[in-house]
């Protein structure tokens, strides 16, 4: 398990590593979102629980470079609020189907108060809002996270999150 | 174009709810934890349940050399030396001819020790805080 993570973690890294040349521009967007959604795992008694997730707060910035603006790299910071509260943050690596349709794929992780790492990915709807850019955004998203000092044991948690907010071109 | 996408989009999460909801999970029950985050301060989970969390257990101690150790298998200490008959097997081999008679300070310590000891570590609790 470690091993594909460090895979996976280093193919998004060399991924995001490649920067544009000096012909092209970036394309950068940013986005705020709300939501909540399922969070389940075997808390060591033989048996995969759900319950409902934490809500969570997320903002984001995503990049694209014009030459290829169907890929794009995105960061998000996320804060757990309730019932019980975190931080996070997630790199994704994404790509448009159509125009308002794209899929992810990345790494997610818990940094405090206890940590959790695995990978994570989702798809995200984009509804214009406006002729400025603007859209609201619905993101349903899947996350497994094997790793960290918050697990109770040598478990994976899983969660199934559905995000809304809005999304505006920068 | 929009609508085709939306409509895939929607298929797919409705197909992983579907998936989730075929894989035979169950709701959780109120006051289960799934993260050691789910416990308040000091707690931690362990199978679904929030415990008190362990503290390191007291040091490999020879209670045989030790007299406060001893103490507490004369009976001097009070009510403190029965629990650590019933705690710890190495109090119950001290020969109580050994002990130092009236030593109740060290009975106290010993009772400090026995609490820390483990077996009295994990104690169900509450369920995890405000879920």
């Amino acid at each position: 398990m470690t091993r594909r993570s460090v895979m996976a973690a280093t193919v998004l890294a060399v991924t995001v590593a490649a920067w544009p040349a000096a012909a092209q521009q970036w394309q950068l967007g940013g986005q705020l979102g709300a939501g909540s959604g399922l969070e389940g795992g075997d808390p060591g008694t033989g048996e995969t629980i759900f319950r409902r997730a934490r809500t969570r707060i997320q903002v984001g910035l995503d990049a694209r470079v014009d030459e290829t603006p169907e890929l794009g790299y995105g960061f998000l910071g996320f804060a757990e609020v309730e019932p019980h509260v975190g931080v996070g943050a997630e790199l994704r690596l994404s790509r448009r189907f159509g125009t308002r349709v794209s899929g992810f794929v990345g790494g997610i992780g818990v940094l405090a108060p206890h940590t959790l790492v695995g990978g994570s990915f989702g798809i995200q709807l984009l509804i214009p809002a406006d002729s400025d850019g603007s859209s609201w955004f619905v993101e349903p998203a899947f996350a497994a996270l094997p790793l960290g000092t918050d697990l109770p044991g040598d478990k994976v948690l899983f969660w199934g999150t559905l995000t809304m907010g809005m999304h505006v071109e920068l | 174009m929009w609508n085709s996408d939306a409509t895939g989009a929607w298929l797919l999460a409705l197909a992983v709810a579907s998936a989730l909801a075929a894989a035979g999970c169950t709701a959780a029950e109120v006051g289960t934890c799934l993260r050691h985050s789910d416990c308040g301060s000091g707690r931690v989970c362990s199978d679904g349940t929030c415990v008190t969390q362990s503290h390191a257990p007291p040091a490999d101690v020879d209670a045989s050399s030790t007299a406060d150790a001893a103490a507490v298998e004369a009976g001097d200490g009070g009510d403190g030396a029965p629990q650590a008959e019933a705690a710890t097997g190495e109090a119950s081999e001290i020969d109580s001819s050994e002990a130092g008679a009236g030593d109740s300070d060290a009975a106290a310590d010993m009772d400090a020790d026995v609490e820390a000891a483990p077996g009295f570590d994990a104690q169900d609790d509450a369920a995890p805080d405000g879920s």
